[in-house]
């Protein structure tokens, strides 16, 4: 808003005043707020967040401290979610270990929706032949599964690697964003603001930035909301055959696999590993349905 | 129409084409000597560069790209597997067929299960069925299918001795690895039919069929869901493709012989030509079976049949004039 129109129209500039504090965020933040199920998610996120943060001061034996007296001990007062192969308290380890699950989880679907982004918005914008390279590119990396790119992309980095895990991760589901982004492209490019910011001569990174961005980043917020819970999910899956982050670290797939050579006998080292990712998944999904339904009420059904 | 067809299998056969460039590509940059990997950490330098020139590793890249592609393609030989010392085409061969009733089976049990489920909910929105179903998606769509796959074996097979864990031999061994393959994609395929009928439930014809006094079944089953369907049937294709990446875990935790448990043996050994062969076969599968969902698309949705009808005519609408 020009300042010429503050002294013009005072009347009509204290309307827009009232609006303005109501922007899209913030209505949607509202709008969350309302949604309980959606707020149950996010309390639930950042429940577990504030418990991986702290786990030094809320867990109550060392990750990596065996005892080899209590072998494989069924839960017990003294190790609620009982012990490993090796001794160790699992509950313990299950809170360091949201450490890696969260953050590798929260990561990959970061690079893997801005990668999406980026070259969404170039397909989209440039258009031509280059959209045309890209957007092949992608249908080739979608006739390959996302779990068997994700496991080809582990390999190369191999394993053991915590940025190769969040790169596979995120490159995994990468076709079907940028096909998602670069429809939303498509449809910002016939609106009229665009039209005139292209015929005031705006750069082409100006208009990608200041008009195209803004304009799908809530698509892509949501996106990435949902996908970090089945990012979470695929790194278990990897980590159970044999890629992705490994045994010794406490991380929850990680935690699983190894329990599934004592399945016969001890359940427990598998039961509450997988309960835990679960009920980790579950909350990402209630947020990330909430966030939908909070950003862009128009998809609500 | 045919143009369509045409446009459309030309595209499929470059996929497969590109996919499996991209896949020798990258194992080709995968660190690690072959021929260490083969012999193992012992092996003298001269063994080592008998085994390359034999592997026909010790060529140029695009040399090596040419031959593995005239060999995949035009001779149908995907190599050796390196530790097996089999054809990988013949063990694909053997496999094949038992990762695809696998993904098959759960897909049906899957569809039948949630497209009915989704639609239910949609046609009694806001009620109880409704609110159920929209839970139970939510809860089944969170749980983590190798985890549902080891409750199973735990309560079934260690518990109430039923069923088997793992192998193969008699449909029982099937009956794990499809019921928790499917209890994932439900959740999904409810959700997304609940939403794909919510759309046409207000559409007009739907208003109109009821106001000509339409008994509200043949509403639903002759005006509703031919219409809400169509997207649902993409859905199903893409959740059976997804169901095929999703049986590598699956096959490993079931120790079940298919393609995915080949993969990965394969992945854990580094038998490169085994992990190449699988990835080209799922790939394949994969596009071909893309290519199906969207001809079965254009055949049932006549708005694309139109669409490309009209595209062909405008084009020569356009030149008759130039």
């Amino acid at each position: 808003m020009s300042p010429n129109s503050k002294t013009i129209l005072p009347e009509k500039n204290q309307v827009r005043k009232k609006r303005k504090k109501q922007g899209m965020w913030s209505q949607a933040v509202v709008r969350l707020f309302h949604d309980k199920l959606g707020m149950v998610g996010l309390i639930g996120i950042l429940a577990l967040v504030l418990i991986s943060v702290c786990a030094p001061l809320i867990a109550p034996f060392s990750p990596t401290e065996m005892d080899l007296k209590f072998i494989n001990a069924a839960p017990s007062l003294a190790h609620p979610f009982g012990t490993d192969a090796l001794g160790r308290d699992i509950l313990s380890r299950l809170i360091y270990g949201g450490r890696y699950s969260l953050a590798v989880g929260f990561l990959a679907s970061v690079v893997g929706q801005f990668a999406a982004l980026i070259l969404g918005m170039i397909a989209g914008y440039a258009g031509g032949k280059v959209d045309n390279a890209i957007m092949r590119t992608m249908d080739v990396i979608m006739s390959i599964p996302a779990t068997m790119i994700s496991i080809i992309v582990a390999m190369t980095f191999g394993t053991k690697n915590f940025i190769g895990t969040i790169v596979a991760l995120g490159l995994g589901g990468i076709a079907g964003g940028v096909r998602m982004c670069r429809g939303l492209v498509l449809t910002v490019r016939q609106e009229e603001y665009l039209r005139a910011a292209q015929a005031i001569n705006c750069s082409t990174p100006r208009i990608l930035f200041r008009h195209v961005f803004p304009n799908i980043i809530s698509v892509m917020i949501i996106g990435m909301a949902t996908g970090i819970g089945n990012m979470i999910m695929v790194a278990a899956g990897l980590s159970v055959i044999g890629l992705g982050i490994q045994p010794p670290a406490p991380e929850w797939g990680a935690m699983l696999s190894a329990g599934r050579d004592y399945i016969t006998h001890y359940p427990h080292l598998v039961i509450f590993p997988g309960l835990v990712i679960f009920i980790c998944v579950f909350f990402f999904n209630l947020l990330g349905d909430g966030l939908r339904d909070a950003i862009d009420p128009k998809l609500r059904k | 129409m045919l143009r369509y067809v045409l446009q459309r299998l030309l595209m499929t056969i470059f996929v497969i084409i590109a996919a499996a460039i991209l896949i020798f590509t990258v194992m080709y940059f995968v660190p690690g000597d072959p021929a260490k990997i083969i012999l193992g950490p012992e092996a003298t330098a001269a063994d080592l560069a008998d085994v390359r020139h034999q592997l026909g590793i010790d060529r140029p890249f695009l040399v090596q790209l040419g031959s593995f592609m005239y060999n995949t393609f035009i001779k149908f030989d995907m190599g050796t597997s390196w530790f097996r010392n089999t054809s990988v085409f013949g063990g694909m061969l053997e496999r094949i067929p038992r990762t695809f009733l696998l993904g098959f089976l759960s897909i049906v049990l899957t569809s039948l299960v949630g497209i009915p489920m989704g639609v239910n909910a949609a046609t009694h929105h806001r009620k109880w069925q409704d609110k159920g179903v929209i839970s139970f998606a939510m809860v089944f769509m969170s749980v983590p299918e190798f985890w549902v796959a080891l409750l199973f074996i735990i309560f079934f097979s260690l518990r109430l001795n039923i069923l088997p864990s793992f192998g193969i031999g008699s449909w029982k061994n099937y009956v794990l690895p499809i019921l928790s393959g499917a209890l994932a994609g439900i959740g999904g395929i409810a959700r997304y039919t609940r939403s794909c009928v919510l759309e046409v439930v207000h559409a007009d014809y739907i208003t109109t069929a009821r106001a000509k006094g339409v008994m509200e079944r043949k509403v639903i089953y002759q005006h509703m869901l031919p219409n809400a369907l169509i997207p649902v049937l993409t859905n199903v294709g893409t959740s059976f493709t997804r169901c095929i990446g999703g049986t590598i875990v699956m096959e490993k935790i079931f120790s079940f012989p298919g393609v995915g448990l080949y993969l990965s043996d394969a992945i854990a050994s580094r038998d490169y030509p085994v992990i190449r062969g699988c990835v080209i076969v799922i790939a394949a599968f994969t596009a071909i079976l893309m290519l199906l969902v969207d001809l079965s698309y254009g055949y049932v949705d006549p708005r694309i049949k139109a669409q490309y009808v009209k595209q062909s005519t405008k084009k020569g609408k356009i030149k008759n004039v130039a």
